[in-house]
């Protein structure tokens, strides 16, 4: 200890320089700032805009980071490069004492360098300790470990070059290897939904780990090498990648192939979000999950899956937002749905972003037995608008663009002139040949689209208010339009066919929305706690009206039985906590479920729905959630079946 | 001090008996007077620039001869000619050295006289006549 | 030598060491007694650097053992290093610190330092302590390694090549302070060197490493005492019967024959002359140096 002290001082009064020129550094930035807008020095005025703290954070860092690879890269290396190890060698002193002594003092002049770069602004604008101290003090670990990083890396890279040994070879084919393997562990991270633990948890770690690694392979060099070079040289790249290997990019793998393990028990039932095919008995589920008593202390970790109603899931991996984005086809065989990727993937270089996981994807995926998803590299975040049931054309929008895309290759087919605000109000022919959207800027209008084409069809005539929910009837031959004013019938040119509520009368809360067998429903409240219900026939007939007690907003759970309509609270904490299911003919409640609600996170109210709506009697129509967060499927006559039954009790 | 002879380090003859000869050679010259102070090792060995365990073992067998004499704390003298080994030694040593002259010189094909003059002039040479004690 | 070396204070046992697929040095053992100066020779890229590391400790032999002071010297080499003072062929001080400095640096490194002494020997070096070390002369660089590694009073001293490159002044210099400290302390040697000269005077023991292995290993008055070269002339030269001389070399000029004899002993040379009595024969000693050249250098083999 008494020698790596004595090396360590020894190394720091030969390097004298590295203080005053900290204190140049420094003051030199400052003295540019003062130049260009004549600020005077001194005390900043109240209301005087400072660009001070953060000239000086990044002056502090730079410095530091710059002598830390300077030094760092030189104290060792250069007694290994010159040969003159046999001088320490020939000397009654451990070889880690010499290093301990060489990079303690490269660390030490790095760090005190870069806080000395601070002190000709406090001389010079007179800057409040207390404030410096404050802020020091919150960013002093991570740059202590970025110091520690540039030290031990420029150690390791000095010791590598000057040991003038052949194994550099090795090192420059495993460097490359060892960036693949961790951009590969970090795309299979990615696609895990583990991205979030990696980057805000285990990065923090992980580099302490990274400048651990290096550290100890320029130690391995010095202390197994010796004075045999190659010897030495070969102890440290053992060390680094070996380190690198299995600490850095193995842990990133191990922790996404754990998280990758959750099953569909571990899914925050009460607060994931489903995407229910609109036939069938499939629905696509991703939320957080409490896998394994989450490990890493924060439910970082989400989780995505296909589910039957007989509980079998298969994983889609982990897909935080990109349930959002995706669609079914109308048939229920087809679905498409995005991997966003990692955030910021788009400004990565070609060959990052190709890393599997790394960048947004597209799977198609057609729910015949036994076919895979397939995987469509996406070149930019995008979202799926509609999926047609043959599963080979899919509407793709991006922020850039609308296109329709062979689901086979990827390639555009069509690509549409249609504005950025289309993306949330369009409705999509189930024959991806026609869409329908609203054009939220001036004129605002609704405009229909033909799709193969590629180009603005009809664009209707001016609209008195701007329509709040516009949807086609299943047969486009119809289109609701609910707006302030009432609620419309139009055929596909535009013109008022029917009108089926003229005025809503002062009442505020409404929803409306198409009903199976050319219906058409629309709910209001006529008083807190009553709720009416209005059905109406293609051709404007109101075919029944009924009042129940429920409170606005309610939400429609489609049809889990042809005819019968499910209206449930939002939220179990609201009272009645109880599905109602209405029978569409003759207004007649059926006995109501309790303490079950659909668990339909995009059916909203009644305000707007989205293009397809659900087949009468599909999963979508009778998927429910308790209060236990147990996912089940519902038959108004009376039945439940248990799909899903969380492992932990789902905390909100 | 200097030592006043030189030692030749590629002679075949051993470095500590060219010093042992040399210090003879002195001391039976006159140049170094008994009770003289003789270099020290150190001193002498810096001088010749040898090992000094060389000048150690020469001095070692000066002693043992009665040649010199080391008193402890003082040094290495010339020891007194009294003190020396009696005087059948030293004529044993000097028939010694006569036999191996004359068979020198009878190898190299050299009458008596001639012989007995080269003697004559290393004598003069060393700087005394024939004969006298100290 | 009067005393019975009880520890030899460094062994090397059947030491070979490899770079690569090359090997430099074959199966060479040797042993040093403790106060003797011990000359290790052979011509240049023989492997004695590579030796000397393994000796020390910075390197692991390839095969075979060193031990110092009675443990190894890979294993216990800081040990060791408090006991041994090193003089490398090249010096390798830190060039930017000064004499100065270094003194004070390696006062903290050792238990016990004599600051004091080695800046007097630099100084009588005629160095100033205050030019770092890259800008002095070879032979300053040379006279303060020297100085530097007696500070701690080794037991051994190892020295490679200390004197190459320096002038008959520098050379003089160091060979006076190593010198100085064997008569002082009794230091044991261990010196590899070309100067043979220097070596003719210091060493007790030499041994000549030739082509990667040891040819001899033996005192030196011993060996100066054996090797003779021998000039016959007149008739009857080439037809002489040597036995019972062991011949290293041999050489037919056009005046009679000269050969190289390596087991010279003066009963040897009668029973040598009583059977050629009718020739002349001239007996020459050799030098070192000529040894040296005769065993190492090229060897002509006659007619």
């Amino acid at each position: 200890m008494k020698a790596a002290l004595a090396i360590a001082a020894a190394e720091i009064r030969q390097s004298k320089l590295v203080f005053w020129g900290a204190l140049a550094f420094g003051a030199f930035p400052l003295f540019l700032h003062f130049v260009r807008t004549g600020v005077a020095l001194g005390p900043a005025a109240p209301g005087q805009e400072m660009p001070y703290p953060f000239l000086i954070a990044i002056t502090a860092v730079g410095y530091s980071l710059a002598i830390a690879v300077l030094m760092g890269g030189t104290v060792v290396a250069r007694d290994i490069g010159e040969r003159r190890l046999g001088f320490w060698l020939s000397r009654p002193v451990p070889l880690l004492a010499y290093w301990g002594g060489k990079l303690g003092a490269a660390f030490f002049l790095a760090v005190i360098g870069g806080l000395l770069t601070i002190v000709p602004a406090h001389l010079l604008w007179a800057l409040r300790w207390s404030d410096t101290l404050a802020g020091l003090s919150r960013t002093m670990q991570p740059w202590l470990v970025a110091i520690a990083l540039a030290v031990g890396g420029a150690a390791a890279a000095g010791g590598a070059f000057r040991s003038r040994s052949g194994v550099l070879l090795l090192d420059i084919v495993l460097l490359p290897l060892t960036l693949a393997a961790t951009f590969l562990a970090f795309g299979s991270s990615v696609a895990a939904g583990a991205d979030d633990i990696v980057a805000g948890l285990i990065r923090p770690t992980l580099l302490v780990v990274a400048a651990l690694v290096l550290l100890a392979a320029s130690a391995a060099q010095v202390s197994v090498g010796r004075f045999d070079f190659r010897r030495g040289h070969l102890a440290l790249s053992a060390v680094a990648w070996g380190g690198l290997l299995i600490f850095f990019a193995g842990t990133i793998f191990v922790v996404s192939r754990y998280v990758a393990a959750a099953t569909v028990t571990d899914l925050r039932l009460s607060s994931a979000f489903f995407l229910p095919a609109p036939a069938g008995d499939r629905v696509l589920v991703e939320g957080r999950t409490v896998h394994r008593g989450n490990l890493f202390g924060l439910d970082k970790q989400s989780a995505g899956f296909l589910l039957d109603e007989a509980g079998n899931a298969s994983s889609i991996g982990g897909n935080p937002l990109g349930l959002k984005r995706s669609a079914w086809s109308s048939d229920g065989t087809h679905v498409a749905w995005v991997h966003l990727g990692m955030i910021g993937s788009s400004s990565l270089p070609q060959p990052l972003r190709s890393v599997p996981g790394l960048g947004p994807s597209l799977h198609v995926h057609h729910l015949a037995r036994g076919a895979r998803p397939r995987m469509l590299r996406l070149s930019a975040p995008a979202a799926v608008l509609a999926v047609s049931p043959s599963g080979r054309r899919i509407l793709l929008a991006t922020a850039a663009s609308k296109r329709v895309v062979d689901a086979e290759t990827g390639e555009p087919v069509a690509t549409l002139d249609a504005p950025a605000s289309w993306t949330r109000a369009a409705f999509v022919s189930e024959d991806l040949v026609r869409a329908l959207s609203k054009q939220l800027y001036e004129p605002t209008s609704v405009v229909e689209w033909n799709l193969a084409a590629g180009k603005l069809d009809l664009r209707w005539p001016a609209a008195s208010a701007t329509p709040l929910t516009l949807v086609p009837s299943g047969d486009w031959q119809q289109v609701l339009r609910f707006d302030a004013s009432g609620l419309f019938l139009h055929d596909l040119d535009g013109r008022i066919v029917a009108t089926l509520v003229d005025g809503w009368g002062g009442r505020a809360n409404r929803a409306a929305g198409p009903l199976s067998g050319g219906r058409y429903g629309c709910i209001e409240e006529e008083a807190p706690g009553r709720l009416r219900l209005r059905v109406f026939g293609s051709d404007g007939r109101t075919l029944t009206e009924v009042l129940f007690e429920g409170r606005f907003p309610v939400r429609v759970g489609g049809e889990p039985r042809p005819g019968v309509l499910a209206l449930a609270p939002t939220s179990l904490d609201e009272r009645p906590r109880a599905t109602q299911f209405v029978d569409i003919a003759d207004g007649t409640l059926a006995r109501p479920r309790p303490d079950s609600i659909p668990a339909l996170r995009r059916w909203e109210p009644l305000r707007e729905l989205e293009a397809v709506n659900p087949e009468p009697g599909s999963l979508a129509t009778r998927l429910f959630l308790d209060r236990d967060g147990r996912l089940s499927s519902i038959d108004p006559a009376g039945g439940q079946r248990v799909i899903v039954t969380p492992r932990a009790r789902n905390e909100r | 001090m200097s030592s006043g002879f030189r030692v030749d380090p590629k002679d075949a003859v051993p470095i500590w008996r060219q010093i042992e000869l040399g210090v003879k050679r002195l001391v039976a010259s006159g140049a170094l007077a008994p009770g003289v102070a003789v270099p020290s090792m150190r001193d002498l060995a810096q001088e010749l620039g040898v090992n000094p365990m060389t000048v150690a073992k020469a001095y070692q067998r000066l002693a043992d001869a009665g040649v010199v004499e080391t008193r402890r704390g003082e040094g290495t003298f010339v020891a007194a000619r009294s003190a020396a080994r009696g005087r059948s030694e030293r004529n044993r040593d000097l028939k010694q050295q006569a036999d191996r002259f004359a068979s020198a010189a009878a190898t190299l094909g050299v009458a008596e006289p001639e012989a007995v003059g080269e003697v004559r002039a290393a004598f003069s040479r060393l700087g005394r006549g024939t004969g006298g004690k100290e | 030598m009067s005393s019975l070396a009880v520890d030899p204070v460094l062994e090397v046992e059947h030491v070979s060491v490899r770079y690569g697929g090359a090997r430099v040095v074959e199966d060479v053992s040797l042993s040093v007694e403790r106060g003797s100066v011990f000359a290790l020779l052979g011509r240049n890229g023989v492997g004695k650097s590579s030796l000397i590391r393994c000796i020390l400790g910075q390197q692991r032999p390839s095969a075979g053992d060193v031990r110092l002071f009675g443990r190894s010297s890979w294993n216990s080499r800081r040990a060791a290093m408090a006991r041994v003072g090193v003089v490398p062929e090249e010096p390798d001080a830190p060039p930017e610190m000064n004499a100065r400095e270094l003194v004070a640096l390696l006062g903290d490194l050792y238990a016990r330092w004599d600051g004091a002494d080695v800046l007097a020997r630099i100084e009588r070096a005629g160095v100033s302590a205050r030019v770092p070390f890259g800008k002095l002369s070879k032979g300053q660089k040379g006279a303060v390694m020297l100085a530097l590694a007696l500070g701690h009073r080794p037991e051994l001293l190892v020295l490679d090549d200390p004197t190459l490159g320096l002038d008959a002044v520098a050379r003089k210099a160091l060979y006076d302070e190593i010198i100085g400290d064997l008569a002082d302390r009794g230091t044991t040697v261990l010196l590899c060197s070309h100067d043979l000269d220097g070596i003719e005077r210091l060493a007790d023991r030499v041994a000549i490493v030739k082509e990667r292995r040891m040819l001899l290993n033996e005192p030196l008055e011993e060996l100066k005492a054996r090797f003779r070269r021998l000039r016959v002339t007149g008739t009857g030269a080439s037809g002489v019967d040597w036995t019972p001389f062991e011949i290293s070399a041999s050489d037919t000029r056009e005046w009679g024959v000269e050969t190289l004899v390596a087991n010279f002993s003066d009963e040897r040379f009668e029973t040598f002359r009583a059977r050629a009595a009718a020739v002349d024969v001239e007996v020459v000693s050799l030098s070192l140096e000529e040894i040296f050249v005769a065993l190492v250098g090229r060897k002509e083999v006659s007619s």
